[in-house]
């Protein structure tokens, strides 16, 4: 049981921290994170351990023989790069979740039958789950509406479902 | 780190020489310099070209930018860029969401199971 993010995913929580909107660190350490070799030298091409400093995840290895074979059952996956290859043959060996800000990514777990969350579902999973409150997630969804982060029909859904929860 | 290899003629290597020289690099870095910061504004305007055009996503935009992940979303703001994913994508993706049990994934939850395992042997 794992949470898997990519680059584009941490990237945002940084951006979020940074302009004072929120901070997802203080939720970090309880989680079980792991990450790939790959995703940790985009993490570190990006500067992003310095901003994460309490980030601790399992480095889970793949071979190369892992993803070739995992491009030749799913031929589509050749178009991703390196890194997005990797969390997608950890995330269909262990239960974990992907999470992701990167469309392409999304739409290939969700084809094939992987769990990924984008951050504004996430936050809505997190408020589920009494992680989060309401009127945080409020906040982020309207930053997001703001700054066109989102479509509006997207952002539309989500207040609906929080509405909900 | 990759290799590009071009030719150019003695004059133009020459001028290329004296250039570098009075920017104290060598001429390679020169060139690098020059033709990273003229291609700076086209592979912005590419990115989000290819975006809205639905060829690329928002990882694949940003890393052809060349910005950081902060100035691709102020761009991104100002552009009004959209990623095209289907409806029923999101749908399916809140639908998920919503019947997993995130505290499954929290370090204490995870402990605690497995000291109830280890209890019951």
């Amino acid at each position: 049981m794992i949470l898997l993010p990519d680059t584009c995913f941490l990237s945002h929580i940084r951006l979020l921290a940074e302009d004072n909107i929120y901070d997802f660190r203080k939720l970090w350490t309880k989680f079980r994170w792991g990450i790939t070799p790959d995703i940790q030298k985009e993490l570190k091409h990006f500067n992003l351990f310095a901003f994460f400093p309490k980030f601790d995840p399992y480095i889970i290895p793949i071979s190369n023989d892992e993803i070739s074979d995992l491009c030749i059952q799913f031929p589509t996956l050749t178009h991703f790069d390196r890194a997005d290859q990797s969390l997608i043959a950890v995330a269909l060996r262990e239960d974990a979740i992907i999470l992701t800000d990167d469309g392409d990514l999304l739409m290939e777990c969700i084809t094939i039958g992987i769990t990924a969350m984008s951050l504004p579902v996430f936050c809505l999973n997190l408020v589920k789950n009494n992680l989060m409150s309401k009127t945080e997630c409020y906040h982020l969804l309207k930053f997001w509406e703001l700054h066109h982060h989102y479509t509006k029909k997207e952002l539309k859904r989500w207040k609906n479902q929080l509405r909900l929860l | 780190m990759e290799q590009i290899n071009f030719r150019v003629s003695k004059d133009e290597k020459q001028v290329l020489k004296i250039l570098a020289e009075l920017k104290g690099v060598s001429v390679a870095e020169f060139v690098r310099q020059i033709v990273l910061k003229e291609i700076n504004p086209i592979r912005i305007d590419l990115a989000f070209r290819l975006l809205a055009e639905g060829k690329i996503s928002r990882k694949r935009a940003w890393l052809i930018s060349g910005l950081t992940y902060h100035e691709f979303m102020l761009e991104w703001e100002k552009r009004r860029a959209n990623e095209l994913i289907p409806n029923i994508i999101r749908e399916k993706e809140l639908e998920n969401a919503l019947t997993i049990d995130l505290k499954r994934f929290l370090k204490d939850k995870l402990d605690k199971s497995k000291e109830s395992v280890t209890e019951k042997y």
